[in-house]
Parts: C-alpha cells; structure tokens; sequence
C-alpha cells in the first residue's frame, strides 16, 4: 500500500496542479507540483528505512509480489532524479504553460509503475502512458518541438505497438499476466516473442536503427524533460527490457548475440554523430544513444555479471546522464546560447557548473574514480567471461566509445577552458542561476562521486537479483 | 472455417483500402476493419472483447475524421495502380512468410495465424508507405489490432483487451493533436515537407 502511495502522490499533485493553474494561481499550483514527488519520496525513504508494508522483507530473491529490492532501488533513483528535476524545473523554466509540470509529475508517476509493474498489463499501461504524456512535454515549445514530437509520436507508437504484440504472444503462450510466473517458452515462440519485445523496448531506448526521434527529441524538448527522459525512462525501459528478455528465454544465444552486435552498432552511431555535432543539447542526445547501446550490450552478453553491470550501469546512467543534461541546461539558461563554438570561457564564469559537467562527461567516459567507470569496466569484463565473439565486440565497443570522449574532450577546450577576446570584449554576460538550479547539480556530482568510491551500495543487492533473473 | 476464411478477405480488402485511399476514406475502411473484428469475436463467443471492441473501437476513426476535416488531406504516396502492386506483393511475401514458419503456429489456429501474418505485412506497408501522420497512424491501429485477435486466442484476456483498445483511443487523439498541431505551424501534414529538423 506504501508503495502504491508513492506512485500515486504525485498523480495526485499533477490533478491539483493543473485544476490550480486553471484557477489561475500559478505559483501556488508550482508549489503543488514540486511538493508531489517531494513528498512521495520521504514517504518512499521512511517506509524503506523502517521496513514497513511491502519494503518489509524485501532483501532476499524471493519475488512476492514480482518486487525485489532491485526493483524498489531503480524506483527510488527514478524518484529521486523526478523530484530533483522537478525542483530544478522551478529554476529553469519561466512562465510555465499550466500543462508542464501534471504532464511531467504522470511520467515521474508512470516511469515508477514501469519500473515496479510485475504485470504485464500493468507494464504496458505505464509505458504507454509515460510515451503519451512525453509526446505533450516533447511538443511544449511547439515550432520545431512539433516536427520532433511528430517523430517521437510516430516512432515510438511502431516501438509500443511491437512491443505489446510481444506482451501478448508472452501472455498466450504462458497464460499468465505475472512476469514473475511466466516459465521458460518453447524455442520457436521465444525467439519470436524476444524479438518483438527487443524491437519494440528497443525502440523507447533508441537502439539504432530506430533512433530517430532520439536527437529531435531531447534537443527540443524543455532541458528538464531531456534530462529526465534521456536519463530516467530509458535506463528504466531497459530494465523492464533486460526482466522480460530473461523470462522469455534466459539461453537464445542468437538472439542476444543479435542485441550483443546491435549494441555495439547502437554505441558506434551514437559516438560518431555526437562528436560531428554543434549544438550542446544534440551532442547529449546522441551521447545518451550511445550509452543505450553499452546497457543493451550488457542484455546481449546475457551472463549473470554481465546482468548486474548492466543493472548497476542504469543506475549510474540515470545519475550521471541527468547530471550532464542539467549542466547543459545551466549553460544555455545562463549564456542564451547552445552552439559550442559561441560559448567560451565558462569554467571561470560558471565553475560550480563547469566541474557538473566535466564529473558528469568523465563518468559517462568511464574515468575513475566515477561511477560510470566501475559499471562499463563490468560489462567490458563480462564480455571476456563470456568468451566466443564477445571478447571482439567489447573490444570494438570500448574503440567505439572513444569519438564521445573526443567529444566531451572539445567541449571542455571550447566550452570552458578556451578565452575568446571577441566575447571577453563584448562582456559576455553569464545570467544569474539560482539555487534551485545550482543545488540540483551539486547533489548528483556527489552521488556521481560516491557510487564511484563506494559502488558496494548498491552492487550487492544487484548481483543477488540479477542471478535469480537468469534461473 | 468459411466464417474465418470470410473474415480474413474481408479484413485483408479493409486494410488494403487504407494503403490506396486518402485519410479520411481511410478512416471508413478502418471503421470497416473494425466492424469485422467485432463480429468475428461475436462469431467466436468472446462477448467481452467484442463489446468492447464494439464500443471503444468506432472512436479512433471518428477522431481521425474530426481531425482531417480541419486539414487539408495529404495526397496518397502512390498511384493506385503502384500500391495495388505493392499490396499484392506484400500479401503474397507475407503468405510465403506464414508458410515457412507454420510450424510454430497452434495447430488449432492455422488459418487465423496466416491471416495475422498477412495483416502484419500490410500494416509494414501501410507505415512504409505513409506519407502522412495519419496513414502512420493507420499502420500502428492495425498493429493493436493483431494484438486485439490474438488475445482472443485466450481465457482471461479482457483485462488487457481493455487496456489496449483505450491506449487505442489515446493514441489516436495523440496522434489527431500533433497532426493538427502540425497543420497550424506548417500549414501541412505531408512528411516531405515536415523535413526541417533530420535526426
């Protein structure tokens, strides 16, 4: 029933948000929508903290109601990045339209019951809703917003559409609508049942080729909902992928060597076209392909270490990809602008956010001692463990990751350290970021900072779990 | 078996239509589709489907044809006598398909499996072919609506039926929104001139 709350709290928020904003009283309806998440997650760390209601007993495999403690960890990080990003929405965006924060607190919601659904109904139902209400958020700014909601609509509704055809042939042929009970299918249907689920999930994580709407998306969409959905509603789409792959058939070996070669292709393409891009909010976008594709190639090793790296790796992704987006989003709030050859100069200007972002690009690169670093180490790992090809295709991820560190590389020599004397001249004047956007990006730099050093947090619980996902 | 047999022509033509057709003859031969749908579940005696499908599955199309009377209707992307080749050559490939992987079909389901794999393919050609929202549209319907008769292959599915058809209705409004959204910035909702941003 706790649990229940703290998905339904900030549904409840959304509703008095938007009735307030009709009201007309817009700020008390802001103050509703960041008390929603807020609120969810105190309920969220008490109830857990104390063990009550169904965070009671949750430190074993045993599945009693499909939850495990893995479950409740990604929720709890889907619902702290939702409120930070929600907080930090407060300092970003200004004359909000009353749809912006119910449409951002459903998919907060929505991303959470995603993440908890041991139904395959259920499952469907959140991830329909968070594309659904993510296509409004994708269009706000309207202009080229639309043309980029256009494809998201589009894509990701072929993604959805797939991806039931799956929940449906899974639930024929096991007849049961509990992930937890669903049983080893026979080989033929598994194949055809992964596939459709990997097209269809894959899509929403934007695997390459069906990528498209990832780099309009997340650069036109307002920086807090980039964030949120390059961060929090892939990482969390991909463990609902990595829990149904395994249900289906934890040992198709050409299947996951399909996601395996995919991966790696999903990591090249999205490491290659950021470091030919320009503009700041599209070179992330296409950054957070490429981290798609290092999750995905942890579902495609399919072993049990490589299961909880790539479960630890969405955790660090959520972390660390929110962490860069906002940073990003500080620049062009502060500076009005986005193209990497207009700005300069901004680690003396903007330090705090300066040293968000180059933590946040070191720990997506995978530099120690950051928490990006331990997780792909895993998979990079995994990937010799497994032996067969799968040595060569880490190899060739790892070469593959370099043009992003390239990347990141020329956005710390433009961006921050280079001294324009045309802008030194004109003045170059940095607007005033409060605190509501300051405070955000120093609390994920320290838990960038401390799942790097103290990765044990975590990484226990995963490793118990990620071994029973494969029994 | 006559019945399916009948059944299938009938929702093979209707979703051929949409391939030919503008999108708001589209939408009537959508319509047309699920109509069919309905009756062959009543014909199956899976009540609760059909009633919902019955009434939940008219919306989508009256929503679209709510919509493309305040839009100018795109032009279809080819000529009849194009996409009538393009229909019979996926309906052919699509049966070819069916017939090398009939192992894997129920025994039981063996001409409702063929029919799923030849709506599969026209709802491939009909997103391949599209050149506006709504046609892609049309292609992702007639994907729920696989969903729809393969659920019926099974006890205890009204639970996800009724799921499915309501994100049915959302998706369409969605989609009706972004389309009409679409037509006030751009004053079209032709894909070709939609090309501004390239992912």
């Amino acid at each position: 029933m706790y649990l229940l709350y703290t998905i339904i709290i900030p549904v409840i928020a959304a509703g008095l948000c938007a009735v307030f904003f009709l009201l007309g009283r817009g700020r008390i309806a802001t103050y509703i929508a960041v008390s929603g998440p807020t609120l969810s997650l105190i309920l969220f760390s008490v109830s857990w903290y104390m063990k009550v209601g169904e965070f009671a007993s949750k430190n074993s495999i045993a599945f009693t109601y499909g939850l495990d403690t893995v479950a409740l960890l990604i929720a709890y990080v889907v619902l702290v990045v939702g409120t930070i990003v929600t907080w930090y929405s407060l300092g970003y965006m200004k004359e909000v339209r009353p749809t912006y924060y119910p449409l951002l607190l459903i998919i907060i919601s929505a991303t959470m019951g995603t993440v908890l659904s041991y139904n395959l109904a259920a499952f469907y139902l959140f991830f329909e809703i968070s594309t659904l209400a993510a296509t409004f958020l994708v269009a706000y700014r309207k202009g080229r917003a639309l043309e980029a909601a256009t494809k998201f609509i589009a894509l990701n509704s072929i993604g959805s559409s797939l991806a039931l055809l799956g929940l449906i042939l899974l639930f024929i042929n096991s007849g049961t609508l509990d992930i937890t009970a669903l049983g080893s299918l026979s080989r033929n249907s598994a194949y055809i049942i992964s596939l459709l689920l990997f097209v269809g999930i894959g899509t929403k994580i934007g695997v390459v080729p069906l990528h498209a709407w990832v780099p309009d998306s997340y650069s036109e969409a307002p920086t807090p909902v980039s964030s949120f959905l390059a961060s929090t509603v892939k990482s969390a789409t991909a463990f609902m992928l990595i829990r149904l792959i395994f249900a289906v058939n934890p040992t198709l070996d050409l299947v996951l060597f399909f996601i395996a070669v995919t991966a790696v292709i999903t990591v090249g393409v999205g490491a290659l076209m950021a470091y030919t891009q320009k503009d700041l909010k599209k070179l992330l976008a296409y950054s957070s392909i490429e981290q798609a594709g290092i999750i995905v190639f942890a579902i495609g090793i399919g072993s049990s270490a490589a299961v909880t790296a790539g479960i630890f790796h969405i955790i660090n992704n959520m972390l660390m990809k929110t962490l860069i987006f906002l940073c990003a989003g500080a620049i062009i709030m502060a500076t009005k602008e986005r193209h990497i050859d207009s700005l300069s100069d901004l680690a003396r200007k903007m330090p705090v956010v300066a040293a968000g972002f180059i933590i946040g690009a070191f720990a997506l690169s995978g530099i120690p001692p950051l928490n990006g670093f331990l997780s792909e180490y895993m998979i990079l790992q995994a990937s010799f463990q497994k032996g067969g090809y799968y040595p060569i295709l880490g190899i060739v991820m790892l070469i593959f990751t370099l043009p992003m560190f390239a990347a990141y590389v020329k956005v710390f020599q433009k961006v921050f350290f280079r001294v324009d004397q045309n802008q030194a001249e004109k003045g170059g004047e940095i607007g005033y970021l409060t605190t509501y956007i300051i405070i955000p990006i120093i609390i994920l730099s320290i838990l960038c900072i401390l799942l790097g050093v103290y990765p044990t947090l975590v990484l226990d619980q995963i490793n118990k779990i990620s071994l029973a996902f494969l029994r | 078996m006559d019945q399916i047999v009948l059944f299938g022509i009938l929702m093979v033509a209707f979703t051929s239509l949409i391939v030919i057709l503008n999108d708001k003859f589209s939408a009537l031969s959508f319509l047309g589709l699920n109509l069919t749908i309905v009756a062959l579940l009543y014909t199956e005696s899976d009540l609760i489907s059909a009633s919902i499908k019955a009434v939940l599955g008219f919306l989508p199309p009256a929503i679209i044809i709510v919509a493309t009377r305040r839009i100018e209707p795109a032009r279809p992307a080819f000529g009849k006598i194009a996409a009538s080749i393009g229909i019979a050559a996926t309906i052919a490939l699509s049966y070819a398909t069916a017939y090398a992987i009939r192992s894997v079909f129920p025994e039981d389901r063996l001409l409702q499996s063929y029919l799923i794999v030849i709506l599969f393919g026209l709802s491939i050609l009909i997103i391949g072919s599209q050149t506006t929202i709504f046609k892609l549209l049309f292609g992702v319907l007639v994907l729920e609506n696989i969903g729809t008769l393969l659920l019926s292959w099974s006890y205890n599915s009204a639970l996800l039926t009724l799921i499915e058809e309501v994100f049915v209705v959302l998706i369409a409004v969605t989609f009706a929104v972004i389309a009409l959204l679409d037509f006030k910035e751009y004053g079209t909702i032709d894909e070709k001139n939609l090309t501004r941003l390239r992912g």
